[in-house]
């Protein structure tokens, strides 16, 4: 098949130099190009993770300092902060739809869909997509949905406030708050439409990654980022469907009458008639895709971090094999892990002690790739570029977040820290800022490949880097113990509780550091769009990167190539190769790109 | 069903002689040294009854009944004579005297007592589901139980 697809791409390389004639609409808006949709992508995360953010920082101010009056909430909720006031509802739907952006719009659309569009064509030697058609109607229900959630703000009820689990019976019963109205109608069609977008992305970068790899690039040639987005893309389709059918029964009790997940309930005075169904059944259907997704963000991440850091290294990626060992146990274990989230929801305690175990077997893969890349850096040539320091940040925290899995995954552990601060540290840590650092580094070492030889400005991304490295532990770190004092999440304020009170301080600690870190993302925006447009134009090659998507023209065509594609004669990875004598492989050049042949006295390494 | 006239409150069936001895009551008493089993269930959203200081949980969820149980091993009384519960107790009712002065809300002093506390999204009123707990020794837990009224007792006969 693969020879097949070659060879119909080669004759397509051929008669290349016709003229595809293409308006401004089938270049910018309904493109088939997948360097366009990959920056379509990328605009639409940004814009969404502005919008999460932006109400990660207003919920942190009402719980810094409780019930103070804000300008600022008045103009931006109007009357969900009557006064200028929080609303404990409205509280509610801020952390609902910041989870939901953030994982989903952000860290799965926005960080996967963006990279994985632009490298695999660019980086297997492929002349586009397998589909370029679906390709684009992937974005554009992408972009769909998330025009739905960001309506959903608006509605009059306001948008869904049950949690990002949206768990019935609460999200399923209007009467029991006002978000699990028409809010949460929109929220479960955004969502489908998200569902569906992200299956025919998933369905082409398999197909592409299988089919439509150039001469000489074997799978064990592929870059690392391509292992994980190819990975990635199969647990997506694995887990996503369960996410659909959970939404689709949750639509069925709020709409028909059904009773999947939902039994013997008397709420506001009134016996409702559903009979026989399980909260239960709802939590299991939502982990078995929820835990996977923490692994749908995370490894787009690890994949770029490996790029960028054996690049930066000027080495070569340590144990290879062992990293695609290790992403691929992941993506398995990942999908037999989700009864850790239920410790305590009245699942058999036996299934406990069964998912502790295969959630504790996580940190064996997951350690190996941390100490890789360790053992990637160690004796490295470092080039402290921005993408290199974010994924350095983003090992720090991987680190960090993951060891207090180890505390979480226990069951017995678990109960006394379930659903509190200590959580949301760890998955914040572990997941949300370790991609966001994947999604940073990938976009300052792929920003030259987006836009056409264009380069980020360095130093506005070291201050990038470092106030959003030392900001996010500043948030995070102290959090876990506000957790392990016993503080729940998702309460509008602490001040019911007379045992919290001393931690108020903390809280004050936490969200300035977020609200710093807030600004600092806006040092990215504005150095991300100046660059687009005056950014310094660097060489073709910028880092000395081996990968085949540098070899590619900076201007973008249709097609990546001119002429034929290069094929690939050894692996990603010949940084700093030597001669027997010490010499460079290719003199004074520190690195050998994939597309150059093994040399008469080179010794080609089995990795 | 629930008859807050008839202080029906939980919404009993009151021709279940199974409901007539049980005892509602707003604040939890546990002996301590015993074990308790708590079986929990819930009539309207998910909820989870989270005792942070006994380090248990367990959700409270609608059309089951859920189980925890441990045994208390020190009163109320005994933990307020801790020392890192006394300096826990000095530092926030200095944090409470201060609000006070400055005519803030939440500035009542405050007495270490055990809580009960919801732990599971359940709307707006989330942040403030809340119980006491007092554990006290046997006697004193069979002399407040002979205080309670059973629900037969309680409730209201029909008009």
């Amino acid at each position: 098949m693969s020879a097949t697809a070659n060879a119909h791409a080669e004759d397509h390389a051929h008669d290349h130099e016709h003229h595809h004639k293409e308006t401004f609409i089938t270049k910018y808006i309904f493109s088939q190009d997948h360097k366009m949709i990959a920056k379509q992508y990328l605009i639409t995360g940004l814009i969404m993770g502005f919008v999460g953010i932006a109400m990660s920082l207003l919920f942190r101010m009402q719980l810094a300092w409780p019930g103070r009056e804000f300008p600022i909430f008045e103009a931006v909720l109007g009357k969900w902060a009557p006064g200028g006031v929080m609303d404990a509802d409205i509280y509610l739907a801020l952390v609902t739809i910041h989870g939901t952006i953030m994982v989903f719009f952000v860290l799965t659309a926005g960080l996967s869909g963006t990279f994985s569009n632009l490298l695999i064509p660019l980086q297997i030697g492929a002349r586009d997509m397998a589909s370029g058609f679906l390709n684009m109607v992937s974005y554009w229900l992408f972009f769909l949905s998330s025009v739905i959630m960001v309506i959903s703000l608006f509605v009059e009820a306001g948008p869904a406030a049950a949690g990002w689990t949206i768990y019935p019976p609460l999200s399923a019963l209007p009467m029991a708050q006002p978000g699990s109205g028409m809010g949460m109608t929109l929220w479960l069609v955004s969502m489908t439409i998200f569902i569906a977008s992200s299956l025919l992305g998933s369905l082409n970068y398999i197909v592409t990654v299988i089919n439509l790899r150039t001469k000489g690039m074997s799978m064990t040639r592929l870059p690392l980022t391509i292992w994980a987005f190819f990975v990635t893309a199969i647990i997506g389709v694995i887990s996503f469907p369960v996410l659909l059918s959970a939404g689709l029964l949750l639509l069925m009790d709020r709409s028909f009458g059904t009773s999947f997940f939902l039994s013997d309930i008397f709420i506001q005075g009134e016996v409702l008639h559903y009979q026989g169904g399980s909260p239960v059944l709802y939590e299991h259907l939502f982990w078995f895709l929820g835990h996977p997704e923490v692994y749908i963000v995370l490894l787009p991440a690890l994949g770029i971090t490996s790029e960028v850091m054996s690049t930066n290294a000027r080495k070569p990626i340590f144990g290879y094999r062992a990293m695609v060992a290790s992403i691929i146990a992941i993506a398995f274990l990942s999908t037999i892990v989700w009864g850790h989230h239920m410790f305590i929801s009245g699942m058999n305690p036996f299934l406990g002690s069964v998912f502790t175990f295969t959630t504790l077997l996580i940190a064996i893969p997951s350690a190996v790739k941390a100490f890789n890349y360790i053992t990637t850096l160690w004796k490295g040539n470092l080039q402290l570029n921005p993408a290199m320091l974010f994924s350095i940040g983003l090992v720090s925290t991987f680190i960090t977040g993951g060891l207090t899995g180890i505390i979480l995954g226990d069951s017995t552990l678990d109960i006394n820290v379930h659903d509190t601060y200590f959580v949301v540290a760890h998955f914040h840590l572990v997941m949300g800022i370790s991609a966001l650092y994947g999604l940073f580094a990938g976009v300052y070492h792929w920003f030259p490949k987006m836009f056409e030889g264009k380069m980020m400005n360095k130093n506005l991304g070291y201050v990038h880097f470092w106030v959003t490295a030392i900001c996010a532990y500043g948030v995070f770190f102290p959090m876990h113990f506000v957790g392990m004092a016993g503080v729940p999440r998702r309460y509008y304020e602490n001040t019911a509780f007379p045992m919290f009170d001393q931690l108020t301080d903390v809280q004050i600690v936490m969200t300035v550091f977020a609200l710093i870190a807030g600004a600092a993302q806006l040092v990215f925006v504005y150095n991300f769009i100046s660059s687009i447009f005056y950014g310094k134009k660097g060489p073709q090659n910028p880092w000395g990167s081996n990968t085949l998507e540098w070899t590619a023209p900076q201007k973008h065509i249709h097609g990546n190539w001119e002429g034929e594609i290069p094929h690939v004669y050894r692996w990603a990875y010949d940084y700093s190769k030597t001669y027997e004598n010490g010499e460079y492989i290719i003199e004074g050049q520190d690195f050998v790109p994939q597309n150059t042949p093994i040399q008469p006295d080179e010794e080609e390494l089995n990795h | 069903m629930i008859d807050i006239n008839r202080a029906n409150v939980l919404g009993l069936d009151e021709a279940d002689p199974n409901a007539a001895d049980d005892k509602i009551v707003k604040e939890l008493h546990l002996p301590k040294g015993r074990k308790v089993i708590f079986k929990m269930r819930s009539q309207d959203v998910l909820h989870s009854a989270y005792m942070p200081h006994f380090r248990a949980q367990m959700n409270c969820v609608p059309g089951m009944i859920t189980e925890f149980s441990f045994t208390p091993t020190v009163t109320t009384e005994e933990m307020r004579l801790r020392p890192e519960i006394i300096e826990h107790v000095k530092r926030t009712n200095e944090i409470r005297a201060e609000r006070a002065a400055n005519d803030e809300p939440n500035s009542d002093p405050w007495e270490f007592d055990y809580v009960l506390l919801c732990n599971k999204i359940c709307g707006k009123s989330h942040y403030n589901m809340q119980m006491k707990i007092i554990v006290e020794e046997e006697e004193d837990y069979q002399e407040w139980l002979s205080t309670q009224k059973s629900f037969a007792e309680s409730v209201q006969p029909q008009q």
